[in-house]
């Protein structure tokens, strides 16, 4: 094993690891206010992906990829109204039972259009994968990196320093003092999926002009991204970054070592193992061992 | 004019109905005072005033509009607040952002910094508190708080819920002297509390609750010395 | 009776008719396919419907057992049945290593972790040379038992429905056993069951196993009507599928799965007739899918409980089986009073709790400090104090639901201060909730059933073969269930669904629950909140004949009046700690008690003041 190696490890891992940790924000957004583990994740944020690719077709990149993340948040708050709110008064598991049908709905509405063939956008910024010691990496991997890290910034920013990121936060404090205060928990709620869905969009149409996309990528997105998520505590946005990027090493170091054969067996190992040894992920959260 | 009207106010939990057709009225400036036992449906009530729970029947009205549905975006918005029982902080976030939370239904009307001044003046405490995150306070600073956030939405009307709950004996007083200074501001304010003494001596006039429905009502001076109140909280014979 | 002949006859005579009516070969497949769908399905019901958890790794399992079986027969050139149960054993183990960690947790982790390993599962088959990569292998026997081959396509119908019906019976007799009947108590409230005994952990872990065998025994039967397997159909989406089938019927009723699945058939059915015609013969894969997504949806939005469920709901509306309100009985012949507990007993009587230094705190709060307790024979211990003096933390910490921080707790001279609440109740202690917790869809003799789970022993496995054992100590469990109702006087409600009950019965029937396990100690958590003055008098009555016989009662309650009337000694609590001991007239007249319930007296003059005539 080289140090060239390593890098490259280091660069395709950070790369991937930033789009498992922007589909995993989009889970611990949804899931700090309403408590839903989203099963569409993925396949809302790829409603995104296919809408700028669609959108490229009539419409310059720089219109076409901000109206793909329109779509995708627009999708996700859609889909809260049609399929989580009216389940409000049931059991949360029917809810998160909903967004798997929400899932199939979205993948199969999306491969009657789009058929099951690969589809991809032109790179934001033109020109040759940039060398860095012997390792490549693409330029648009940069803009996918450089748009998860704005990604969680201006989450931040917004869960921190707004007022309306304040109220959406209190709804998943305590809904009941944010009722008080007059702060409309649904309307939040809402929000909260919206919010989601264009984050998890960014990343997806972002993703796009590096590597394909189909149909069927959905799924698969959800399942890393909530490896992410759940090394996040499903509650720590900066953290679950970090959590996707562990993941995204993992597969790295996997797909090098020992064929791409085993780089999803590895994440999905990962995955098993964590809700098995250790579900509070990174954080220090306890996660309740008793109801 | 009544500034409250509350008439035949009945509320189940499921199949349980614990408010059996409650009447109840409050004039601009009084302090109400709303006692009885545990179980007697005061926070139901209060709840029921705050536009938290919606009833089974009857009506609520607030300044002569029918507010018995609105929702309590729009009942803060109409200068009514709830303190609810047990506090009820943000409990991860600063006294900060709890007292600026309290604006939020009201935010593009209220003077923020002017109205924060007011309930630092109130609680000086909590100006020294502002950075501390809300949960980590002891429970009368919280109720300080709590208070202080349904202030900061400048309501003409204050619905308390057992403020004295669980506080030492310096923090019940300090909290009864504020009621009583927010009332000289003009305020009015409902008390629900089960300190019947406290709540009596501050009160103007006062409902005593038992099991769902209003057992005595009058000024709270008259009902400080009847007895039939301290068999309805300790029971025997004169509750019958 | 005539309500368990009826199905179970409907059952045979399909099974044993179905395969002569169905002739070509075509619908032969679709009986075949639907069940074991069907069979699938009814694994994830007792997981879903039971344990209120759901697997995303059903197809998965059906993997295990499919390429059990082949790999059994094919390579090891086993029996069918042996490789059948191997594989079936596999499943189980696999299951119980994984759900034994996750469902202790709260949440929608096992849906997640079920999803990865049904995902794991897939690509080890995709990628494995040994076992044929994606294209998998063939030449697998057809199923043969005691010489009996299951060869050609209308044994394989017999088969599939008589494993089927198998599966189907196993499901009904465990939803009325003693463990079913604790999983669908736990479904509804966790802590009500676990303070009954239920070890909640064990249980769900144990549907988790069967639904995994169910899954698995499904995939064998695959693999020899098929003769060849390989990875395509257990994929993920044929798990949610599943999921589809048991939601459409409804995961309350083993019936559920029958419905849905046929729901599946037909909807699979019209989309390869139908899609082609309108979005094109490549549509056909994606627009099932489709539909089956939104009916998902649709379903849970529309009829949350299922096809079966929404006909349950259609019937009890039009047609009653049951007057509403039964008669009220003739009043009860007068409990003879034998043993009338006087008010302070002699000092020989049996100390039954025993409670020394229990301090609870949450974080920086004390929320019970410091509280000694003793609690006899045939006594009532009144603890009464004001909102948050932490009375029903002390019930908690008694029964196990919480653990001290500091102090200890006996019963019967035994020490359960860290023993979890499943265990506690095991020692004769039970306990009511302040809110009476009802399990949704149980009769009232079923819920005081739940109640004599600590004194039954038979498992899930046991319960389905009706053997004498069985039968006697159902019978026993039965008649100490009855016995319970009929002490508390509602024998009558016996066959009323538990939560169509009014407030006042339902209080009166956690009481029956928890005797049901036969307690030395009870617990009360406020059982005439909510009551009116009949029910009270009533409540009031039957307490006081508990005492009579023995039964040490620990009663904490609001209710002033029916306090000071019942109790033998009063314990006041204030912030946690003891304030007072003494007899109702004691406390009654002490001024410490009357400040901690009426408030602060520091006027200088009294005016305003209350004044307490002693």
């Amino acid at each position: 094993m080289t140090s060239q190696d390593i890098l490259q490890v280091i660069l395709t891992g950070v790369t991937n690891g930033s789009i498992y940790g922007a589909i995993g924000i989009g889970f611990v957004v949804i899931h700090r206010i309403t408590g839903v583990i989203n099963f569409a994740m993925g396949d809302l944020a790829l409603i995104g992906a296919f809408a700028a690719v669609v959108l490229s077709k009539m419409l310059p990149l720089w219109l076409a990829v901000p109206l793909g993340i329109v779509v995708a948040a627009a999708s996700s708050t859609l889909v809260y109204a049609l399929a989580i709110r009216p389940l409000r008064r049931q059991q949360l598991l029917v809810q998160v039972i909903a967004t798997l049908g929400v899932a199939i709905a979205v993948r199969s509405l999306l491969q009657i259009v789009f058929g099951s063939g690969a589809y991809q956008l032109e790179a934001f910024t033109a020109g040759p994968a940039i060398n860095l010691g012997g390792a490549t990496i693409a330029r648009q991997a940069l803009w996918v990196v450089a748009l998860t890290v704005v990604i969680v910034v201006l989450l931040t920013a917004f869960f921190d320093r707004t007022m309306l990121g304040r109220a959406v936060t209190a709804c998943a404090v305590n809904p009941f003092a944010a009722g008080v205060v007059g702060i409309n928990v649904a309307l939040m709620a809402a929000l909260s999926f919206g919010l989601a869905g264009a984050a998890a969009g960014t990343v997806a149409i972002a993703q796009t002009p590096l590597s394909v996309i189909t149909v069927l990528g959905g799924l698969t997105l959800s399942l890393k991204g909530f490896v992410a998520a759940i090394l996040g505590g499903l509650d720590r946005i900066g953290l679950t970054v970090v959590g996707g990027v562990v993941l995204g090493l993992i597969e790295a170091a996997t797909t090098i070592f020992a064929g791409s054969l085993y780089t999803t067996l590895a994440g999905l190992t990962l995955l098993l193992a964590l809700l098995i040894f250790r579900p509070a992920g990174l954080t220090r959260l306890r996660v309740s061992t008793r109801v | 004019m009544s500034i409250i009207e509350v008439s035949g106010l009945r509320f189940s939990y499921g199949p349980v109905e614990v408010l059996h057709g409650i009447d109840l009225k409050v004039d601009e400036g009084e302090i109400i005072a709303v006692i009885g036992p545990n179980g007697a449906g005061k926070t139901t009530l209060l709840n029921l005033l705050g536009g938290a729970y919606r009833p089974r029947s009857g009506s609520i009205t607030l300044r002569g509009d029918d507010v018995t549905r609105a929702s309590q975006d729009s009942l803060v918005r109409r200068g009514l607040s709830l303190v609810p029982e047990g506090r009820q902080m943000f409990s991860s976030m600063t006294v900060d952002d709890n007292l600026l939370l309290g604006t939020y239904a009201r935010r593009r009307e209220i003077d923020l910094d002017g109205q924060r001044e007011m309930v630092f003046e109130l609680f000086p405490r909590l100006r020294e508190r502002r950075d501390q995150l809300a949960g980590t306070l002891s429970g009368g600073e919280q109720q300080m708080v709590a208070i202080g956030r349904a202030l900061m939405s400048d309501p003409s009307v204050l619905l308390l819920d057992e403020p004295s709950l669980g506080l030492a004996p310096q923090f019940v007083d300090l909290i009864m002297r504020t009621i009583r200074r927010l009332r000289e501001n003009g305020r009015t304010v409902v008390l629900v509390e089960q300190n019947a003494k406290a709540a009596l001596r501050l009160a103007d006039r006062a409902y005593l609750l038992e099991i769902g429905t209003v057992h005595l009502e009058g000024p709270a001076r008259e009902l400080a010395r009847d007895p039939r109140v301290v068999a309805v909280y300790l029971g025997g014979d004169a509750a019958l | 009776m005539i309500v368990k002949v009826v199905p179970v006859a409907a059952v045979i005579l399909v099974i044993g008719l179905a395969p002569l009516v169905i002739t070509d070969s075509y619908t032969q497949g679709l009986v075949v396919n639907f069940g074991i769908d069907a069979l699938l399905a009814l694994g994830l019901v007792l997981l879903v419907g039971y344990a209120g958890q759901f697997s995303l790794a059903q197809a998965g399992f059906a993997a295990i057992g499919a390429y059990g079986s082949a790999i059994g027969t094919v390579r090891f050139g086993w029996p069918p049945l042996l490789s059948m149960v191997a594989a079936a054993l596999v499943a189980a183990l696999i299951v119980y290593a994984i759900g034994r960690p996750i469902l202790r947790l709260r949440g929608h982790f096992l849906a997640m972790a079920t999803l990865a390993l049904g995902e794991i599962l897939y690509l080890l088959l995709t990628n494995s040379e040994w076992l044929g990569g994606s294209s998998g292998f063939g030449g697998i026997p057809p199923f043969s038992l005691f010489g009996l081959s299951f060869e050609d396509q209308r044994s394989q119908v017999y088969l599939v429905l008589a494993v089927l019906a198998i599966g189907l019976w196993f499901a009904l007799r465990m939803k009325s056993s003693r463990e079913g009947r604790a999983l669908r108590a736990l479904r509804v409230n966790e802590t009500v069951a676990s303070a009954h005994g239920v070890n909640a952990a064990r249980a769900k872990t144990k549907a988790f196993v069967l639904s995994a065998v169910f899954g698995s025994v499904a995939g064998s039967l695959y693999a020899h009507t098929m003769m060849y397997v390989n990875p395509a159909p257990f994929g993920v989406m044929h798990s949610v599928e599943i999921l589809v089938v048991a939601v459409i019927g409804g995961v309350l009723s083993p019936w559920g799965p029958l419905v849905g699945a046929a729901a599946l058939t037909l909807i699979r059915e019209t989309s390869t007739s139908v899609i082609p015609s309108v979005l094109g013969e490549g549509a056909v894969g994606a627009g099932e899918e489709f539909t089956v997504g939104l009916l998902l949806i649709l379903v849970l939005v529309l009829m949350p409980d299922g096809v079966v469920g929404a006909i349950g709901r259609l019937r009890a509306t039009f047609l009653p089986r049951r007057p509403a309100t039964p008669a009220e009985p003739a009043p009860a012949p007068p409990e003879p009073v034998a043993v009338a507990a006087p008010p302070a007993g002699p000092p020989s009587r049996r100390v039954r709790l025993e409670v020394s230094g229990l301090t609870k705190r949450f974080g920086g709060v004390t929320a019970v400090g410091d509280v000694d307790l003793v609690l006899h024979d045939a006594e009532i211990l009144g603890v009464i104090g004001p909102n948050g003096a932490g009375k029903s933390t002390l019930i908690n910490l008694l029964s196990g639901v919480l653990t001290p921080t500091e102090g200890r707790v006996l019963i019967d001279g035994e020490d359960v201060t860290r023993a979890p609440a499943h265990q506690v109740a095991g020692l004769g202690l039970a306990r009511t909730f302040q809110t009476p917790v009802m399990f949704g869809g149980m009769s009232v003799l079923e819920t005081v059933l739940v109640g004599t789970y600590t004194a039954g022993r038979t498992g899930i496995v046991r319960s389905v073969v009706p053997t004498p054992g069985v039968l006697r100590e159902e019978r026993a469990l039965r008649a100490e269930a009855e016995r319970a109702l009929a002490r508390c006087g509602l024998a009558h409600l016996a066959d009323m669904e538990a939560d169509k009950l009014s407030l006042g019965h339902q209080k009166v029937l956690e009481i029956a629950r928890g005797l049901a396990g036969k307690p030395s100690v009870l617990l009360l958590d406020e059982p005439a909140a909510g009551l009116n003055r009949a029910e009270k008098q009533q409540m009031t009555a039957l307490l006081r004949d508990l005492r009579g016989e023995g039964i040490a009662l620990l009663l904490v309650e609001h209710d002033m009046e029916m306090v000071m009337e019942l109790v033998d000694r009063v314990h006041v609590l204030e912030f946690g700690r003891t304030l007072r001991i003494g007899t109702p007239a004691e406390v009654r007249a002490d001024p410490e008690v009357i400040r901690a319930y009426l408030g602060v007296d520091e006027d200088e003059d009294d005016e305003g003041a209350i004044r307490v005539d002693h």
